[in-house]
């Protein structure tokens, strides 16, 4: 799949914007639990620092300040204890380590300095300093690194958990926007398989417990194909009734004809009169046997991908086939042909080519020059006739591909005024073009193939 | 020379019949598929000439049920279904030649005849050398001689008189050269056929001589030792 197709995917887009949507929720949430764990934290540090504070106070006014300084001690050795600070009345430190806050009574955070502490590296401190009856202070802290350190883990568990679940729901919705994807691109194959004329192929089904969107996408898609191939089939033998009651009488007409003739073996005036009639006949059944020939095209199914055909072979046998013809008009045919091979139809490509020197032959005076061309490029293959004859002014060129149009200067001249149009149909059931082109002087018909793709050319 | 008509209208069937009878054949008729089925099982014919849309069985069921029966007898399609994919379908469907109406009594004729003489001329379709009077053609070395004087022939030249020499003596339509000789399934509308026999005879006739390749007026060409 190429990069532009998969970025222009529906699924994708929704994979990108669902994991988008979920790295923003996680960022969200993970900042709110971030916050709310800090400030539950705090809660429960000034919960315990309060009862601290309480209890050695109260032990102070119950045992005395060398009790109460005992306990510090105590407390203090304890491991993930708090931190204290006992200052007599005087101001002199009798217990704690606590460098001395400054701080009033009540509470208070500190950012506190490794250089006063050596070997404390106190990161922030809540500390909570109470006078105490007898005039002492007494502070009491906690350090805060291990709630940092609390709120790290935090970070990386929500991040890890977030980056994981963007990487799973990236990788689900890719899975299954993917299968999406690949059955939007079978209808979508299908369609396009059919617009060029492939009726029978259709749109990619599974067996579902419960159809979605896209399974009823592709039924209504190919119930709506066999509509239309029902309608086409209904048309096609219409067109062969039609054939049969049209050719049934003139069958009749042509073998009455042919009973006059016999008996009007003598009477060259009859005889003659017969013979203009049958000619007659004849024009009628090659208008109708081209446009049943047009629309036989029209229908028939579309030839890329066929295997590949000698197209120059093709051309030379049709310019071989008219070159005595062409000559003995007193016109000249020029054949130059470079090897090339595109998926064809051998029948069909001869057709075109001479319908085209037909063409040529038809609408240029005796002297012309006729040329028969192939070329190979890159990604084409260009097989044009020209002439240097009076032309087609450009107006125009778009007009004689359309049915029985004619330039009324050949109104006169034989011909059913459906070649071009049946030159147009085989280009596009090969998915060729058709140009007209100014060859100054003359014209210039152009069919230009599609180049086989490199494996098949080999 | 035995021939069957299974053909529904009733004018064209009379129109074969007496068409073919001019030119010795003994015909038969039958109005629907099943009684043409029925008279072709029952008796022999050398050719079977068969509509596509008949009454009861359709003629392309019909000569499925002579094929599936091991019938060899050749069958000539003669219909107003005219469509390469009704070609198509006719000639694998165990037709051995198509002709579509309306057709020319002579080109009926002459396609009768080949299919008539196909199993004779069996022989001669794999001939490395093939002989009409004094025109021998050397279909491996791909050089044509009269007497003992060589005629220099140009590839589509040696591919038509091949095709001529192959069916001695018997009438070739255009529409048949066209097929046979330049793959063309569709008819051009300028007289490539005629350009190039002519072309042909200017290689091989005697000037002052009556030449070698007859044409028959209204029906085709015909190269004979006589």
């Amino acid at each position: 799949m190429r990069a532009s197709r998969f970025l222009a995917s529906s699924g994708l887009r929704f994979a990108v914007l669902q994991t988008v949507l979920l790295i923003v929720a996680f960022t969200v949430a993970g900042a709110l639990t971030k916050y709310s764990v800090k400030a539950n934290y705090r809660d429960e540090v000034h919960t315990r620092i309060l009862g601290e504070v309480n209890a050695l106070s109260a032990l102070g006014r119950d045992k005395g300040a060398a009790a109460m300084a005992r306990m510090v001690i105590q407390n203090e050795r304890r491991p993930g204890g708090l931190e204290y600070r006992l200052e007599g009345p005087d101001g002199q430190v009798l217990v704690g380590d606590l460098p001395p806050t400054g701080a009033g009574p009540g509470w208070t955070v500190l950012d506190w300095d490794d250089a006063v502490v050596p070997g404390r590296p106190f990161q922030d401190l809540e500390i909570f300093t109470q006078r105490l009856p007898d005039g002492s202070i007494l502070t009491v802290g906690q350090d805060m690194a291990e709630q940092s350190r609390l709120s790290h883990t935090l970070k990386h568990v929500i991040f890890w958990c977030g980056a994981a679940g963007a990487a799973i729901g990236l990788v689900l919705s890719g899975l299954m926007g993917g299968g999406a994807l690949r059955r939007v691109s079978g209808v979508v194959a299908a369609a396009r398989a059919v617009s060029v004329g492939q009726m029978q192929v259709r749109a990619p089904t599974r067996r579902a417990l419960l159809p979605d969107d896209i399974d009823e996408l592709g039924a209504t898609f190919n119930k709506m194909l066999d509509d239309i191939v029902t309608l086409v089939n209904r048309l096609r033998w219409v067109s062969a009734d039609i054939a049969h009651d049209l050719r049934t009488p003139l069958t009749h007409i042509r073998q009455k004809l042919e009973g006059i003739r016999r008996a009007a073996d003598v009477d060259p005036g009859v005889l003659a009169a017969c013979q203009e009639i049958d000619a007659d006949i004849d024009e009628l059944l090659r208008t109708f046997d081209a446009m049943l020939r047009l629309a036989e095209i029209e229908n028939s199914p579309d030839l890329i991908g066929r295997g590949p055909v000698d197209i120059a072979e093709v051309v030379r046998r049709v310019a071989d086939a008219y070159r005595p013809d062409i000559e003995a008009s007193g016109r000249e045919l020029d054949v130059s042909l470079a090897p090339a091979k595109v998926a064809a139809d051998a029948d069909l490509v001869a057709q075109a080519v001479a319908n085209l020197i037909e063409n040529a032959l038809r609408h240029t005076p005796a002297g012309a020059k006729i040329r028969v061309s192939l070329a190979r490029r890159e990604h084409e293959v260009e097989l044009s006739v020209s002439d240097d004859g009076p032309g087609i002014p450009a107006d125009q060129h778009e007009a004689v591909l359309q049915r029985f149009h004619r330039l009324e200067t050949s109104r006169t001249s034989p011909g059913s005024g459906l070649g071009l149009p049946i030159v147009a149909a085989v280009a596009k059931r090969h998915g060729a073009r058709l140009a007209l082109a100014d060859a100054g002087p003359g014209l210039k018909a152009m069919l230009v193939f599609p180049a086989l793709r490199r494996a098949e050319s080999i | 020379m035995r021939a069957l008509v299974v053909e529904d209208d009733l004018q064209t069937a009379e129109y074969v019949r007496a068409g073919l009878s001019e030119t010795g054949w003994s015909v038969e008729t039958a109005f629907d598929g099943e009684t043409g089925l029925e008279r072709s099982r029952r008796e022999a014919f050398d050719v079977i000439i068969v509509d596509r849309m008949l009454p009861k069985l359709d003629g392309l069921s019909l000569v499925s049920a002579i094929r599936a029966a091991n019938g060899q007898t050749p069958v000539l399609f003669l219909t107003a279904m005219g469509a390469i994919s009704d070609r198509v379908a006719g000639l694998e469907g165990g037709g051995d030649d198509y002709l579509v109406k309306p057709f020319s009594l002579a080109e009926l004729k002459a396609r009768v005849a080949a299919l008539a003489r196909r199993p004779v001329m069996a022989g001669a379709r794999d001939a490395a050398v093939l002989r009409v009077g004094d025109l021998m053609l050397d279909r491996l070395e791909r050089r044509g001689r009269i007497g003992g004087r060589e005629i220099e022939l140009l590839p589509l030249q040696f591919k038509l008189l091949e095709f001529l020499m192959l069916n001695e003596g018997r009438v070739v339509t255009r529409a048949m050269l066209l097929e046979g000789v330049w793959g063309f399934r569709f008819d051009p509308r300028t007289n490539i056929v005629e350009t190039h026999i002519s072309h042909l005879r200017g290689k091989i006739d005697t000037p002052g001589q009556a030449s070698r390749i007859v044409t028959v007026r209204g029906a085709g060409y015909m190269i004979s030792a006589g």
